[in-house]
């Protein structure tokens, strides 16, 4: 079941006609077992909800540019880089909870996406914004991930990431993901399964970066619909 | 600290902006105003429906009893801490313009139960916003009958309208395709977000247009705040090149080229692609097919614009010039001289009379000749 790739790409979106400024977002997911039933359930849904929220937007639907990696059993590239205007929202998230946590390897994973669609980008002459990277789980990680903080750690400094862990329930490692994250952002946990809440703030927050400049500081909507305290 | 405390903005927020319609753009919740009522300069009660757009200086809501009537309920920390803008709005709606149709002006002042101020009242307008053009998808979706007649007539009207603003001593400054609207049926161009415009006090000196788009804005405006400057005839026939060329390239900003940067680095850089000293190209796609295809008039007006009046704020093209290179093209465009299709497939050959898949019949001596 993970190797299917489940996002439907409804047609194909020529990056060539699209002068927009660009904002990659990378979603890490946790489909470990420990996610089936209806936190999977309620994930998948936030995450159609978030590229429905982003279509809606008409500045934000050509800028944002989503790619999602999901970790369970093994890692696997679910979506590569695809303009929200190019994705079916009732086919954007089809997660599958099974196996283990390799979210170290998720995260190079993910970061090695990046990298790549930020050469294109560059190659092709169109600006981008500070990539988003979001990794969202409920437990700890079963591999090594000193690798994989090292490089957050080193493009958070530069400005070159923001990356935003998120723990989900009370099982999640707040202690593990607070050494993958950044040391000005730490982790959140997420208040119960609000991962409705959580990517329409994500939606919002995209659109306001969507409407500034590339190296522009942008005011993030406040976290408090989602975030646990 | 919340993740929001992480940024402070440089621009202050972007203004408002609603789009009414076939499409509407709220997805907020109804607001805290829905069913309340304010009261209009003649102290006669309002209603107010549900929330139509939130943006940074306030809310939009319209009249439950004409939905054609739209009030702006500024949030309460702008009306505490930019008390002038009640004082703006005291002298734009005496102006002239309250009457123009194409403009969302401040008609009247709204105050509260208590008779304190807090907004205005304003004609509601329709259609899509110019970031239409910014996109093909958007055309596609919006305008997909469209040839470049009615593209160049749409142009006309955006350039008209700044001009008339700017002949009253109005100007937009915070020229942006979302602050602009135009009819798909009758291309008129109309302009919403009134109240952030530069306005002149009774007095002497200007209420100021305190927001901007940082692409938008010239190189010399660049570095500082955008707040409380005075902005200059000059400063705004930048902005509207960099809006002509927007719509006339279907969202590639002027300073956008392959290999280096993004656009407002490269404009401050005094980077402009299209001029010849400069030997940069294009982005990847189809751009250079899009630009071969404009007038050589129109060209040079973008070569004046972003190329010498990139430091030379006097260089740059006037609106009156837009006004006759835009119009010369559409005309130009009936006669047949030029390739009347949106999205041109190839560039534009050399010898070959213009529009080769042009609708119209051509008139030109040189195509009659061909053909004789």
């Amino acid at each position: 079941m993970n190797d299917q790739n489940a996002m439907t790409i409804y047609h194909t979106f020529d990056d060539r006609d699209n002068p927009a400024n660009r904002c990659p977002v990378v979603l890490l997911l946790d489909t470990s077992y420990s996610m089936s039933g209806q936190p999977i359930a309620e994930l998948n849904r936030g995450v159609a909800d978030f590229v429905a929220e982003v279509r809606h937007d008409e500045v934000a639907r050509f800028s944002v540019e989503l790619a999602c990696v999901s970790f369970g059993g093994h890692p696997v590239v679910k979506l590569p880089f695809t303009n929200i205007s190019a994705i079916e929202p009732e086919g954007a998230a089809d997660f599958y909870a099974d196996g283990g946590t390799p979210m170290g390897v998720a995260v190079e994973m993910g970061l090695d996406l990046l990298d790549k669609r930020k050469r294109n980008l560059k190659r092709m002459g169109i600006p981008y914004y500070q990539p988003w990277m979001v990794l969202m789980t409920d437990g700890a990680p079963t591999d090594d991930t000193v690798q994989a903080a090292e490089r957050i750690h080193r493009l958070a400094a530069e400005r070159r990431l923001i990356f935003l862990g998120i723990g989900i329930g009370e099982y999640a490692d707040m202690d593990m993901l607070a050494e993958l994250c950044p040391d000005n952002r730490p982790p959140k946990r997420l208040a119960g399964l609000e991962f409705g809440a959580f990517f329409e703030w994500l939606s919002q927050s995209v659109g306001a970066v969507s409407r500034s400049q590339p190296g522009d500081k942008v005011n993030l909507p406040s976290t408090d619909g989602w975030e646990c305290v | 600290m919340g993740i929001g405390g992480f940024f402070k903005s440089i621009f202050g927020e972007s203004s408002s902006s609603y789009e009414t319609g076939s499409r509407q753009s709220s997805s907020s919740s109804s607001g805290e105003n829905n069913g309340r009522t304010v009261f209009d300069g003649k102290k006669s009660p309002r209603i107010l429906g549900p929330l139509l757009n939130r943006g940074g200086e306030g809310d939009i809501h319209p009249l439950v009893e004409n939905y054609d009537i739209l009030v702006k309920i500024y949030h309460e920390r702008i009306r505490r801490f930019h008390p002038a803008i009640e004082d703006k709005i005291e002298v734009m709606k005496d102006m002239e313009l309250r009457n123009d149709a194409l403009l969302a002006w401040p008609k009247t002042k709204v105050f509260g139960d208590r008779g304190e101020w807090i907004g205005f009242a304003m004609r509601r307008v329709d259609g899509y916003h110019l970031q239409t053009f910014c996109q093909r998808m958007l055309i596609a979706e919006r305008i997909g009958n469209w040839i470049r007649v009615e593209l160049v007539e749409t142009a006309v009207n955006f350039v008209r309208l700044v001009r008339r603003l700017n002949q009253s001593g109005v100007i937009v400054g915070d020229i942006n395709p979302r602050n602009f609207f135009f009819d798909p049926k009758s291309r008129a161009v109309y302009a919403i977000d009134c109240d952030s415009f530069q306005v002149r006090r009774r007095g002497g000196g200007v209420f100021t247009c305190d927001v901007a788009i940082a692409d938008f804005q010239p190189p010399e405006l660049h570095g500082a705040s955008f707040r409380g400057i005075e902005r200059s005839v000059q400063n705004e026939n930048f902005a509207a090149a960099v809006m002509i060329f927007k719509m006339l390239m279907f969202g590639l900003h002027p300073y956008n080229h392959r290999g280096c940067g993004e656009p407002v680095g490269n404009m401050i850089a005094g980077k402009c692609p299209f001029s010849n000293e400069n030997n940069l190209s294009f982005p990847c796609g189809k751009w250079d097919v899009y630009w071969s295809h404009l007038p050589y008039r129109i060209k040079s007006l973008f070569i004046a614009a972003f190329h010498e009046g990139n430091r030379n704020p006097g260089s740059r093209p006037s609106l009156s010039d837009w006004e006759n290179a835009l119009k010369t093209y559409r005309s130009e465009l009936l006669r047949g001289w030029h390739e009347t299709a949106m999205f041109p497939k190839a560039k534009k050959k050399r010898g070959k009379p213009y529009g080769e898949n042009n609708i119209f019949p051509k008139s030109n001596r040189k195509s009659r000749s061909r053909a004789a």
